[in-house]
C-alpha cells in the first residue's frame, strides 16, 4: 500500500513508545508508520477525533492452523456452521481482522504438519502468522537430549526450525507424552520435574534447561514456550513453580498458566493464583499468557495426548487420539465449561485472579488459547470484565457458593486502563515475540492499527471497531470487511548447519514413513517466509 | 478393458483431438448453459486445483464434492470405535489380517511391522493374507459374517478365515488403502462385521499405506471451507452434506445435469448427464463429451465414447504453475 495516509486526531494508546491516550495525528506511508509529512502530500485524511487508536491485536498463543484444528473442523462440522469456536482458514483470518487483531500465532505444529500448516496459513487472510514447533516430545530430539551434547542438540533444533519455517520452539508437557505413547502407565505423567522419564536418564527437568539454552544459543526472537506438566490437575501449582524455578535466569514464556494454578484441598481444586503470580511478578525472566476459560462451548485440541485420554474418561465425549510419527501426541474432544460446575467456576476465576494479581501487565498475556478455554472471539468480553470490578462481581453471583466465597475476585477492585489493555493485547506479546515492527504504533512500525468509538459498554467496543487497518490498508470499518489481505507468515532464522541436516536426513532415512523432500516447508513457501530476528 | 454396471454403450472408441481452445469454449459453453451443474471427483489434485476448483464452485454457486469418497474421510465416520490403540496391538492382538495387498504388504509399506508389529512378551500371534478377487469379495464377506453370526455353511477357504477369527481374542484387520478408496463399500462390509465382532472379541479395521494424496483434498477443502465437502455454494452460508454417500444420490435423482470431473473418471455410469473430464494423469487432458456412458475405473484408463471429443493441452507447462488450477482458471473467464 503506497498511499499516505493520516489519521487525525485520535486517542492514541502506544504504551511501547510512552503515549497514553494523548491525542496526535498518525501518518502512514509504504505500510508503516512514518513522521509527520505536509497534510497536502496524503492520498487521505481520516477524522478520527475522539476516538480510541491501539496497534492492531496480537494472539500469541491460538490454534488455527494445521491437520490438528483441521481434525477439529472434521469431527464438529456443527461447531463449523456456527461459526463460533471454528471456522474455515479464511473465516479465521475474517474474524480476528474484525476483532482488530492483525497478528496471531499458532502454538503448537508438529514438524510433519508444518508443510499443511503454511499452506493454511497462507490462505488466512489479514493476519501476520507464524507457527510453534513441538519438540519437547520429538524423538529424536529426546534421544539427542541424553547425549549431552549440546553443540549437536544446537545443530539439530537448529536443522528443524529451519527446514519446518518455524517461529519458535513449544515444549508440551515435556517428555511425558512421548513416555506415555511409548510405555503407558499414569496419563497424570510425573508430579516432579525430576523424575526420570522411562528407564532413562531424562527429566522434563532437562528437556526444559537444554531447550531454553538453545534457544538462547541460537538467538531465536521467541525464547522457549512452555506448556507445563499435570495440566488442568489440583495440586499442579507444585510442579508449575518447580518448572519456573528450574527455568530461573534463563528467558522463557509459560503459556495459558491458567491452567497451572491450583491447589488442592481434600483432593478438591482451590486458587493457586497468587503463590504462582507472586513468582512470576518477582522474575522479570517470566513471561505469561493465561489462558482464560470463559463459559460455554469450546474444544481441546493439544499435544498432551494424555491429557485428553484422561478428559475422554471423565466426559466420555466422541474424541481423537493419533501420535505423529514419532514427532509428538495429538488430541481434541469437545467440552463445555459450565458455570455451575465447581471446577470450571474456579477455573474461570482463577484467569482473572491472575490478571488482576499482575504487577506487571507487560509479561502477563491475554489469551484463551483459543478454542481450548473459549474462543478467541470471547476476548471482548474478557477485557470488558478486567476493566470493570462491579461487571465481575454480578458475573461471581452465577458461580457456585465455594467459589463465591473463597475467590479472590471478591477482593479484588482494580480495573484495568486502556493503557493496560493495549499491553496486554497489543503491546507485550509483540515484546516477548520479538516483534519489533509489532504492537507499537512508532516511526518504522507496520501500520497495523484498530481505531475503536470509545463506549461505555467495553465489551460491544472492542466487539466493533471502527476501522481496522492491516499494513496501512482499510480492511475492516464499522464491523464490515472492505478488502482482505494475504498476511505474511513469519519465520526465526537459524542456519542450517551441515550437521543438523545430515541428523536429520538420516533420521528419516531409517525412521520416517516418507522422503526427507517432502518434509517441511515447500521451497514456494519458503520464498515468502519473513524472517524475524532479536 | 471392462465395462461398468449400469453401461449401456454399445462400444468403446478414442475421442477425437480438438483445439485446446476449442475444447474451452466446449466446457464453458456446457457450464454456462447448465442449470445444475456439479464439480465432483478431486482426486490425484492438488492443493492449487482443489483452491481453484473451490473459486469456480462459488463463481457458479454448486455442488463440490470429492469423488469417489476419500478413504480418509470415510475412515472418519468409523475410526473412533474400530481402531485399536497401539498398545493393544502389541500387548493383545493375535491375529492380523491383511486385505487387498496383492504383492505382500511390504511392497506398499516397507517399515510397516516395525511400526505397528511389535509384540507384548509371551504373544503368539498369527497372519493371514487375503486376496480374494473383485467378483467374489462381496459374496466372501457376506458369507463370512453370515458364518460368523449365525454358523451358516462355509467354503473350505472361507473356514480357515472363519476358524481363525473364531479362535483369536483380539484380531486387527489392516486394509490396503489404496483398495478403501477403489470399493469404500467393501470397506463398510468389513467394518460392519468387526462392529458385530465385537461383541465376542477386540477386533479392530485400519487403512495402511495411503498414498496421501486423498489427503490432499480432505485437508484443503477442510481449512479452506470448514468441512471435508460435500459442498453447496448456492448461497452466501456453505451447505454441507455430512455423508459423502449423499452425492451419489444427487446423481441418481438427477439433480446436476451437469458434471466437471476433476482428476478422476466417473465411476460409474450417469445417463442424461453433460460431462467435462480433466485427467488428473499426466499428459493433462480435456474431455467434453455429450454423453459418457461408463468409463473403465482404472486411473489409467482414458476412454470416451466416440461422440465425445478429447484434447492433449500439450500447450500448458507443468512447470510453471499447476496446470489444472490453470485450466480451472481458464473455465472460470466468461462464467457469469
Amino acid at each position: 500500500m503506497r498511499e499516505r495516509l493520516i489519521l487525525r486526531g485520535g486517542q492514541v494508546y502506544d504504551p511501547a513508545n510512552g503515549v497514553n491516550g494523548q491525542t496526535h495525528d498518525v501518518y502512514v506511508h509504504n505500510g508503516q508508520i512514518v513522521a509527520a509529512f505536509d497534510q497536502k502530500l496524503a492520498d487521505k485524511v481520516i477524522d478520527i477525533q475522539g476516538m480510541v487508536v491501539m496497534p492492531g491485536g496480537v494472539d500469541m498463543h491460538c490454534h488455527i492452523a494445521g491437520p490438528a484444528v483441521n481434525r477439529v473442523r472434521r469431527l464438529l462440522p456443527g461447531h463449523v456452521a456456527q461459526g463460533q469456536l471454528l471456522n474455515s482458514a479464511i473465516l479465521t483470518g475474517q474474524k480476528y481482522a474484525a476483532l482488530g487483531y492483525t497478528t496471531a500465532i499458532e502454538a503448537a505444529v508438529a514438524a510433519t504438519a508444518a508443510r499443511q500448516a503454511h499452506f493454511e496459513m497462507q490462505d488466512t487472510p489479514n493476519l501476520d502468522k507464524g507457527f510453534l514447533l513441538l519438540l519437547g516430545n520429538h524423538e529424536q530430539v529426546l534421544q539427542t537430549l541424553t547425549k549431552n551434547d549440546a553443540n549437536q542438540l544446537r545443530d539439530l533444533v537448529a536443522a528443524l526450525l529451519h527446514r519446518t519455517g518455524a517461529f519458535g520452539i513449544k515444549i508440551v508437557n515435556p517428555g511425558c507424552v512421548a513416555n506415555w505413547q511409548r510405555h503407558g502407565g499414569n496419563p497424570l505423567g510425573v508430579d516432579s520435574i525430576d523424575t526420570p522419564l522411562g528407564s532413562g536418564t531424562l527429566t522434563p527437568r532437562s528437556i526444559l534447561t537444554q531447550l531454553a539454552d538453545v534457544a538462547q544459543a541460537l538467538k531465536l526472537p521467541h525464547p522457549i514456550h512452555v506448556h507445563a506438566n499435570r495440566l488442568g490437575v489440583p495440586g499442579n501449582i507444585d510442579i508449575t513453580l518447580q518448572t519456573l524455578a528450574a527455568l530461573q535466569g534463563r528467558r522463557h514464556h509459560l503459556t495459558h498458566v491458567q491452567f497451572h494454578a491450583y491447589g488442592k484441598d481434600n483432593g478438591a481444586i482451590t486458587s493457586a493464583a497468587k503463590r504462582l503470580m507472586d513468582h512470576i511478578n518477582s522474575h522479570p525472566e517470566t513471561t505469561c499468557d493465561v489462558g482464560q476459560v470463559m463459559f460455554g462451548p469450546a474444544v481441546t485440541v493439544t499435544e498432551d495426548s494424555p491429557l485428553e485420554y484422561l478428559l475422554w474418561q471423565l466426559t466420555g465425549q466422541r474424541w481423537v487420539n493419533l501420535d505423529v510419527e514419532l514427532e509428538s501426541g495429538c488430541g481434541m474432544l469437545p467440552f463445555e465449561f459450565k458455570d455451575k460446575s465447581t471446577l470450571h467456576a474456579w477455573q474461570w476465576a482463577i484467569g482473572l485472579e491472575l490478571f488482576l494479581l499482575a504487577i506487571d501487565p507487560w509479561r502477563v498475556v491475554l489469551s484463551t488459547d483459543h478454542p481450548n478455554g473459549a474462543s478467541f472471539l470471547a476476548y471482548p468480553k474478557i477485557i470488558a470484565l478486567l476493566m470493570d470490578a462491579n461487571l465481575r462481581q454480578e458475573e461471581l453471583k452465577r458461580l457456585p457458593e465455594t467459589v463465591r466465597e473463597k475467590t479472590l475476585l471478591r477482593e479484588l477492585k482494580r480495573e484495568y486502563s486502556l493503557n493496560d489493555i493495549t499491553i496486554i493485547t497489543r503491546a507485550g506479546p509483540a515484546r516477548i515475540l520479538g516483534l519489533s515492527h509489532k504492537g507499537q504504533l512508532g516511526i518504522g512500525a507496520d501500520a497495523d492499527i484498530t481505531v475503536y468509538a470509545p463506549q461505555q459498554n467495553r465489551e460491544v467496543m472492542f466487539s466493533s471497531p471502527r476501522f481496522v487497518f492491516k499494513a496501512g490498508q482499510i480492511i475492516v470499518e464499522e464491523g464490515h470487511l472492505r478488502s482482505s489481505m494475504a498476511g505474511t507468515t513469519m519465520a526465526c532464522t537459524t542456519p542450517l548447519e551441515a550437521t543438523g541436516e545430515r541428523l536429520l536426513k538420516q533420521w528419516f532415512t531409517e525412521k520416517g514413513s516418507y522422503a526427507y523432500d517432502q518434509f517441511g516447508v515447500t521451497p514456494r513457501h519458503r520464498e515468502m517466509l519473513k524472517p524475524v530476528t532479536r | 478393458m471392462q465395462k461398468l454396471p449400469g453401461f449401456t454403450g454399445r462400444g468403446w472408441s478414442h475421442g477425437k483431438a480438438i483445439p485446446q481452445k476449442n475444447a474451452l469454449t466446449l466446457a464453458r459453453q456446457l457450464l454456462q448453459d447448465s442449470k445444475a451443474p456439479g464439480i465432483l471427483g478431486l482426486t490425484l489434485v492438488t492443493v492449487e486445483a482443489v483452491t481453484a476448483a473451490v473459486k469456480l464452485a462459488q463463481q457458479l454457486s454448486v455442488w463440490l464434492s470429492p469423488w469417489p469418497p476419500d478413504p480418509i474421510r470415510f475412515w472418519g465416520h468409523h475410526a473412533p470405535d474400530l481402531a485399536l490403540s497401539r498398545a493393544e496391538l502389541e500387548q493383545a492382538a493375535d491375529l492380523v489380517l491383511y486385505l487387498g495387498f496383492e504383492n505382500g504388504v511390504d511392497a506398499v509399506q516397507p517399515r510397516h511391522r516395525q511400526r505397528h508389529l511389535s509384540r507384548g512378551p509371551g504373544l503368539q500371534r498369527r497372519q493371514m493374507d487375503i486376496r480374494w478377487s473383485p467378483s467374489e469379495r462381496y459374496q466372501n464377506t457376506i458369507h463370512l459374517r453370515l458364518h460368523l453370526e449365525r454358523q451358516a455353511p462355509l467354503t473350505t477357504e472361507l473356514k480357515k478365515v472363519a476358524e481363525a477369527i473364531i479362535s483369536s481374542r483380539c484380531v486387527q484387520l489392516f486394509f490396503n488403502a489404496q483398495l478403501a478408496q477403489d470399493d469404500p463399500h467393501y470397506v463398510e462390509q468389513w467394518q460392519h462385521l468387526a462392529a458385530h465382532q465385537r461383541k465376542h472379541r477386540r477386533m479392530g479395521v485400519s487403512l495402511l499405506g495411503s498414498t496421501g494424496k486423498a489427503r490432499t483434498i480432505t485437508e484443503t477443502l477442510t481449512w479452506l471451507t470448514g468441512y471435508p465437502g460435500p459442498l453447496h455454494f448456492s448461497t452466501n452460508m456453505i451447505r454441507y452434506l455430512p455423508h459423502v454417500g449423499e452425492v451419489d444420490q444427487l446423481i441418481q435423482l438427477n439433480a446436476l445435469d451437469t458434471i466437471l470431473w476433476l482428476g478422476t473418471r466417473p465411476t460409474h455410469a450417469v445417463k442424461n448427464v453433460k460431462q467435462i473430464v480433466i485427467a488428473a494423469d499426466p499428459p493433462h487432458e480435456v474431455e467434453v463429451a455429450l454423453e459418457v456412458p461408463g468409463l473403465h475405473p482404472s486411473l489409467d484408463a482414458h476412454l470416451v465414447r466416440g461422440d465425445g471429443v478429447m484434447l492433449r493441452l500439450a500447450g500448458i507447462n507443468p512447470g510453471q504453475a499447476d496446470p489444472m488450477a490453470q485450466l480451472l482458471t481458464s473455465l472460470m473467464e466468461g462464467q457469469p
